[in-house]
């Protein structure tokens, strides 16, 4: 008998143990309501997190007693009046720090395609903290638009937390006015356009590919084998990047294509996503209609480069304010910044959205994300929180409510 | 509904289209709008019969003027909005949508809007600061100093105003001069229209710009920023001076050219005879000022001799002394001239006096020479004019009140502020206005920014320490289109503490009280819009102009 039971006891205490790790390792966020994915909206919803991702959703009838996953952890997150979203993805990120320091580009070269931005990756910049206090979970971050062919954007999770880029996000091309330099080649938009378009060319035939590493990138992204963004904002240069698109049969988006509005029908009919910029108050009448149109040729579109303006406002909340006032579905503007970017990506399957199997990066909300009034709460990346508000926001007077 | 269906829209003047026009009386108290119903009779009925006034029936308003309107609160379906000339002068809850007499009594305007739903009023809203209308060349015009009419500058044709007036909800537009001289203005409030465009204008305050967020300087010289403002005020007093000196001699050499008129009317010259011609105010022919020698007392030779050195204090002490000496000497000749002045008494007459003796020809008194710029500043002083001083730093604002305590500014407006949150409370002792603009602040790398005290989302959270201090705020652009910044900012602010009602004061009411806008007639325009307007979603739907409802343009 002893025996027995000094061989059940261990076995008893080791399943405790890891039972209470779990525990530990779960999460529950309950809140007023959860945007689950551009379609799915939870009112009164719970979500558990286990190990970093989304274990179950569920919606509760508002019943006294009816809270489901309460008796799983007592890890909670209890926001009865909030919102939660996805966390934000800014697909095209230049850390000003690092485009300053010139990190992000090389000057004496025009073509760079094997360069990887992931290696300008610093975790402990401060940058990313700040990223993290406006809802952003995940980046991509992006060589500069100075080079035409500038390497690979690396996908981060930033902060210390991830001491290392997660993967390759897609090949940055630019046909910018940037790329063009008197002392070294391209010196025109057609001479930019021919040395891509000679590229891709030489990377078809495998015997050229093999050998030359600079052409592995252009090789990998023909026919759709991997997302390339291509840098155009004057209508000359998205058409050139809709050319590549085309004969390349390459499958990706056009970042900053301020005046896409002029290429709709060419855009929809390849297919491609269009990367934007974030509106500012001193954006032009274009620029504020653009999401628009584009929204109603249903044509994918994300927003990124969040910042700081001169008012201090975080970049992302307010083109999700200026684009709903303008109009825009505020659905379709919160898609910008979650899933349609992770789309874009290839890693919906990751982020971007809240569903079973997810990682649970998401924000709280003291409101809708698209009125300035209201707070980011905290912010949760993999199931863990890493920045919450110190104080919960002032309830409105009841003045104004009239 | 069918009221709705009937005077949505309808003019119910039965009076005006059936009837000749009555010839115009005299305005008695009871058609004053203020004048408010008797307790016993419903406020909604007495309104009712009350011609010239319109009744909106709204769901909700966003703001109020301060007063016993602030504390009404809606009925079942609303309220009933009164408006006569164009202000708001009643809110009355509602509670159902009858009204309370027959439609053939009605004399007033009814419009019922509450089938929208969330249909708000809210004052429309005014970017404080900004370049509409102004012309490309008084962008550039730096001779457009304080004094010189705006007016001319402004260009009534730009349409830039279009987007911001129908998206944005901003009917008015504080241009203050041109942003190139230091000093400029009077400013203009630009009032505009969906019909019409351009209104009007009124005046308001003399702009001066004494720093910028990236000036250069320490703690010792930010105190100095305030010296030319002080300057000037100095100069529009000596000028206010000057030009009260001259009114009074004009007065007197009015006078006495009658009185020399009249002597040779009585006394007509007779050939050869030749005028006395008064003598001009001779010159004084000491040049500089000079310090006049104190009146010596052995104390104070004493005092001065520990000044010198010991070797040679014998010597000055002598020359001290005989000083004093020669000083008391004088001052007993001048009490033994001294003689008792008998007053006369002011003779009851008002015709000149025509004495024996031929009186000389006046001279008319010396003008002073006008000078606009110190015009503006002297109606600063008399509190005629508002004055808007650009100024960032906290130790610049602080010896700015100073100044304005010392010189008893009245409508004083600090502009920029981008430390004004350090001395709100500094700022309301003073009852000084702030107008922040958001554009001001400068590039994060820069040494200036770092050195200023500048935190997270900086003009909404200043925005809001000010306004709970109880400072009146108010947000300008400092451009053309960028006033679409302005209600994020007044949004962003309600997450730091501010309230929709200082949120909704900050975008218009107050903007008129800043902006040093003395005028009587100035009053906040009345939105109509979809939802809160402080909402994303909501739109400006009609804009209230003199009693009449105009349908904002359709959304594109």
């Amino acid at each position: 008998m002893n025996t027995h039971s000094s061989g059940i006891l261990p076995f008893v205490s080791l399943c405790l143990c890891l039972a209470q790790g779990t525990a530990q390792e779960r999460l529950l966020v309950r809140a007023g309501r959860i945007h689950l994915s551009e379609q799915q909206i939870l009112n009164r919803g719970s979500l558990l997190i286990e190990k970093g991702r989304i274990q179950d959703v569920a919606e509760r009838s508002g019943k006294p007693g009816d809270l489901p996953f309460d008796s799983l952890t007592t890890n909670k997150l209890v926001y009865e009046n909030a919102v939660v979203t996805p966390g934000f993805i800014d697909i095209h990120c230049l850390p000003p720090t690092l485009v300053r320091a010139g990190e992000l580009k090389e000057r004496n070269f025009a073509m760079t395609p094997a360069w990887d931005a992931g290696k300008a990756y610093d975790p402990f910049a401060s940058y990313w903290k700040a990223l993290q206090k406006r809802g952003v979970t995940t980046v991509a971050l992006a060589p500069d638009d100075g080079n035409l062919a500038g390497g690979n954007a690396a996908w981060i999770r930033p902060g210390p937390t991830s001491l290392m880029p997660e993967g390759e996000a897609y090949l940055k091309l630019s046909l910018s006015s940037s790329v063009l330099n008197r002392e070294r080649r391209p010196t025109s938009l057609l001479g930019a356009v021919d040395l891509l378009r000679d590229s891709f060319a030489d990377a078809k035939n495998p015997m050229k590919s093999e050998t030359n590493p600079g052409l592995r990138p252009f090789a990998s992204a023909l026919g759709g084998g991997r997302v390339v963004g291509i840098a155009c904002q004057t209508l000359p240069q998205i058409q050139g990047a809709l050319d590549l698109f085309q004969e390349g049969k390459l499958e990706g988006f056009l970042i900053h294509a301020n005046e896409a509005a002029l290429a709709l029908p060419r855009i929809k009919e390849l297919e491609i996503g269009v990367v934007l910029d974030p509106l500012s108050p001193r954006s032009s009448k274009k620029a504020l209609k653009l999401p628009l149109l584009l929204a109603k040729a249903k044509i994918p579109f994300a927003f990124s480069g969040e910042g700081f303006d001169r008012a201090g406002l975080s970049r992302f909340s307010f083109t999700l304010w200026t684009a709903v006032r303008q109009g825009l579905d505020p659905k379709l503007a919160l898609a910008a910044l979650t899933s349609v970017p992770a789309s874009f990506l290839k890693i919906q399957e990751q982020v971007g959205s809240l569903l079973k199997g997810r990682r649970a990066d998401l924000c709280i909300w003291s409101g809708n994300p698209w009125d300035l009034r209201s707070k980011l709460l905290c912010v949760v990346r993999s199931g863990k929180v890493v920045w919450k508000a110190k104080t919960l926001p002032r309830k409105t007077s009841k003045k104004g409510r009239n | 509904m069918i009221w709705t269906s009937f005077l949505v829209g309808l003019s119910l003047f039965p009076a005006q289209t059936s009837k000749p026009r009555a010839p115009k009386k005299a305005p008695s108290k009871q058609a004053s709008p203020q004048s408010p119903p008797s307790k016993a009779q419903d406020p909604l009925e007495h309104w009712l019969k009350k011609k010239r006034t319109l009744i909106l029936g709204i769901s909700s308003v966003s703001w109020t003027p301060e007063g016993p309107l602030t504390e009404r609160k809606p009925g079942k379906t609303g309220f009933w909005a009164i408006f006569r000339r164009g202000r708001l002068v009643d809110l009355i809850p509602r509670q159902n949508k009858d009204l309370p007499i027959p439609k053939e009594k009605i004399q007033a305007k009814v419009v019922d809007l509450s089938e929208r739903t969330g249909a708000t009023l809210s004052p429309a809203f005014v970017d404080a600061c900004s370049t509409q209308f102004l012309s490309s060349a008084a962008l550039s015009d730096s001779k457009l100093t304080a004094g010189r009419s705006l007016v001319s500058s402004l260009e009534p044709w730009q349409k830039a105003y279009r987007t911001l007036l129908n998206r944005e909800g901003f009917s008015a537009f504080y241009v203050p001069g041109s942003p190139r001289p230091t000093t400029t203005g009077p400013g203009a409030l630009v009032t505009v229209d969906a019909k019409k465009g351009f209104l009007g204008s009124m005046t308001g305050s003399v702009w001066m710009r004494l720093s910028s967020p990236s000036s250069a300087g320490n703690n010792l010289s930010r105190s100095q920023v305030v010296k030319p403002l002080e300057s000037l005020l100095g100069k529009a007093k000596k000028y206010a001076k000057a030009w009260k000196k001259y009114e009074k001699d004009l007065a007197a050499y009015k006078k006495k050219r009658k009185e020399f008129l009249a002597y040779y009317k009585k006394h007509p010259l007779k050939p050869g005879e030749k005028v006395a011609v008064a003598s001009s105010p001779k010159k004084s022919l000491r040049r500089g000022r000079r310090r006049r020698m104190p009146l010596l007392t052995p104390e104070l030779i004493e005092k001065i001799l520990k000044r010198y050195p010991p070797r040679i204090r014998d010597r000055v002490r002598k020359q001290l002394e005989k000083q004093m000496r020669l000083q008391q000497e004088a001052l007993k000749k001048a009490k033994a001239a001294a003689k008792p002045v008998i007053k006369k008494s002011p003779s009851k007459a008002t015709k000149p006096k025509v004495s024996g003796k031929a009186p000389k020809r006046p001279l008319f008194p010396k003008k002073p020479k006008r000078d606009p710029q110190l015009e503006a500043f002297k109606r600063v002083l008399d509190g005629k004019l508002g004055l808007i001083v650009e100024i960032h730093r906290a130790k610049e604002i602080l010896a700015l009140l100073d100044l304005a305590h010392r010189n008893s500014l009245k409508h004083l407006t600090i502009a920029g502020g981008t430390e004004a949150w350090k001395v709100a409370s500094e700022i309301r002792g003073e009852e000084v206005n702030v107008l922040l603009i958001p554009r001001a602040l400068p590039e994060e790398s820069t040494l200036p920014a770092k050195r200023l005290a500048i935190r997270d989302q900086h003009w909404a959270f200043s925005a809001a320490t000010l306004v709970k201090e109880g400072v009146p705020v108010a947000l300008g652009s400092g451009g053309r289109l960028e006033a679409r910044l302005l209600p994020a900012i007044a949004a962003r602010a309600m997450t730091f503490g501010a309230t929709q009602h200082d949120a909704i004061a900050m975008l218009g009411p107050a903007a008129l009280k800043v902006c040093g806008i003395l005028s009587k007639r100035a009053a906040p325009q009345w939105l109509i819009w979809s939802g809160d307007p402080l909402s994303p979603q909501s739109r400006p739907i009609y804009r209230l102009r003199r009693s009449k409802l105009q349908k904002m343009e359709e959304q594109q």
